[in-house]
């Protein structure tokens, strides 16, 4: 029986992957890899976050009610991301080293700490309010597209 | 059902903050009681000096971080936080720095009164933070894998102070001293119940995530904490009993299943550490090797000692574990938060200040609050450090006073790492409400 917990938990292990690919190349000094590398980071990010803000956050917050709490919490920080994200490309265009390892050294602190709060909260929480529907959300889920 | 669960209640930056601009400050008191008192602080476990600067280390330092962190990360990682943060923070500060400050004063000129005074004001202390803390622990909304580690550590941290109660009052004379026997399970529980403790349950959480390594094993997870905790207590009972051969065995097995838990996991974070798929230079990692090398060459030395029954093994051991093992690791993590939380609180003050500010000023990024060469500078002071008091212990004569100014050194080096961050904080706040 598939989870939210599991599934989500996973993707947010490829995205940790491509986000060290993209670093490595930058520290090698790799720009064009870097590039490729980056924007695939960016866009399994950004369907990640459309598969919260679309489908498993709405319905979150239907089957508990609560729309002020977590998920509104979850979704400032996917904001504050996306600004992260806004801010590596153009270091990436000017091959500023030092201030893309930096953003990205930034961007996973907060992005791990965002994780720790969905896999320890917010997704078990989730299989428990959704219950017998986990399998329709995921495949929902999967009909997103990712920009 | 879920209403109690606060993941965006990040306490205001001042709560841990003011936790860690004071550690190094204990940490430099530590490093002039060791030069004052030079090479005669290490004849012995009971010395003035020695008691004194192993309390400003322990209590002024590890501690102190630790307070402040724990009121940073439970949100984060049990998905509670404390109610009125700021003034829980600013009552058990004041508490605490005033009762470390007395209790350090009274191990250098004792005195009964002030033992006394200190005691009640340290315990106010912590009883009102682990009161605090297990209160909210109570509304977790869901059981993280952390939360048995983060529970046993906070009740270890209390026990331990029971214990430092009871030797005080022995130290005092109104009641016999219960020495060693007592004294060790003091240690005991504060080093193995509150430092390893929580220094493991944090690691499960930390090292997985910011190394991008696989997990820890789920039993290691699962089991950690009911393991220390049985041993812990299985040593505290045959303590209480009166001695016979067939109970100190039973005693050695209990230290070598703590030895061993604290092996496995020194050596399954270094096996971790070899499958990170973050091939960048992290000074963070270097700093997790460091402490997990030192558990290891602890546990090496400890077993030196009970099979020689040579004492200084057990003081190496002992030394190693606090200014090794936890000081790389409570280091190492103190710059990334501190950088992170100057950065995220910044985010925070430039949306408040509204979308005319957004362009004009730059929150700083985290190694712009902490760069890695002062992070690379930090780490090598504390191998020189650990090198030279390793030597002290070896020959006081001559390595003491070498030891005490690496010490020294130490300490203001992250003393001004941690002023600078937050001078970076101030300054940018200022601007942004002058802007």
């Amino acid at each position: 029986m598939p989870n939210i917990q599991e599934y989500m938990t996973e993707d947010h292990r490829r995205c940790d992957e491509l986000f060290a690919l993209g670093e490595e190349s930058v520290s090698q000094g790799n720009w064009d890899r870097a590039k490729q590398q980056t924007s695939e980071f960016i866009s399994a990010m950004e369907h990640h976050f459309m598969m919260e803000e679309q489908v498993l956050f709405p319905a979150f917050e239907q089957r508990s009610g609560i729309t002020e709490g977590p998920t509104s919490v979850m979704r400032r920080e996917h904001q504050q991301m996306r600004e992260l994200f806004g801010e590596l490309e153009p270091a990436l265009e000017e091959k500023r080293q030092e201030d893309y390892l930096d953003t990205m050294e930034t961007l996973l602190i907060l992005m791990q700490q965002h994780n720790m709060k969905e896999e320890g909260m917010l997704y078990p929480m989730s299989d428990k309010e959704i219950g017998v529907d986990v399998e329709q959300l995921i495949a929902d889920m999967e009909q997103v597209s990712g920009q | 059902m879920f209403t109690n669960l606060s993941l965006q209640q990040n306490p205001p930056f001042s709560v841990p903050a003011r936790f860690f601009i004071t550690a190094p400050l204990f940490g430099i008191g530590a490093a002039l009681v060791f030069l004052f008192y030079g090479s005669g602080m290490l004849v012995s476990r009971w010395s003035p000096g020695m008691l004194a600067a192993t309390h400003a280390l322990v209590l002024g330092f590890f501690a102190t971080v630790m307070l402040g962190a724990l009121q940073q990360i439970l949100p984060v990682v049990v998905g509670v936080s404390i109610r009125h943060p700021k003034r829980v923070a600013g009552i058990v500060h004041l508490l605490w720095v005033i009762g470390i400050t007395l209790l350090i004063g009274a191990f250098l000129w004792p005195a009964n009164n002030l033992f006394y005074i200190a005691v009640i004001v340290l315990g106010s202390a912590i009883v009102i933070f682990v009161g605090t803390i297990l209160m909210s622990l109570q509304r977790a909304p869901t059981h993280s894998e952390s939360m048995p580690g983060i529970k046993l550590a906070v009740s270890s941290l209390f026990i331990t102070l029971v214990l430092g109660v009871v030797l005080i009052f022995g130290h005092t004379g109104v009641i016999p001293l219960f020495r060693p026997g007592l004294t060790n399970l003091h240690m005991s529980w504060g080093l193995i119940g509150w430092i390893a403790m929580l220094v493991m349950s944090i690691a499960w959480q930390v090292v997985p995530m910011f190394q991008i390594t696989p997990p820890y094993p789920k039993w290691l997870r699962k089991k950690t904490a009911s393991f220390f905790l049985f041993l812990l207590l299985a040593k505290s009972l045959i303590s209480f009993v009166s001695d016979s051969p067939v109970l100190s065995l039973l005693d050695l097995t209990v230290d070598i299943l703590i030895a061993a838990g604290l092996l496995v996991f020194a050596l399954s974070t270094l096996h971790l550490q070899r499958q990170t798929r973050r091939k960048v230079y992290d000074n963070h990692r270097y700093f997790w090797r460091l402490s997990m090398m030192n558990l290891i060459i602890v546990v090496i030395l400890w077993a030196l000692a009970e099979i020689s029954g040579n004492p200084l093994f057990g003081l190496l051991a002992g030394v190693l574990f606090l200014m090794g093992f936890a000081m790389s690791v409570v280091t190492g993590m103190l710059l990334k938060i501190i950088a992170f939380l100057v950065w995220l609180h910044l985010q925070k003050v430039r949306e408040e200040a509204g979308k005319s500010l957004r362009h004009i000023i730059k929150v700083p990024k985290m190694k712009e609050v902490i760069s890695s060469r002062s992070s690379n500078s930090l780490i090598v002071i504390l191998m020189f450090a650990q090198a030279a008091m390793l030597m002290a212990l070896l020959s006081p004569q001559h390595f003491s006073i070498a030891a005490a100014l690496c010490w020294l050194v130490f300490f203001c080096t992250l003393l001004g790492i941690l002023g600078y961050a937050m001078f970076r904080y101030q300054r940018f706040v200022k601007k942004a409400f002058l802007v």
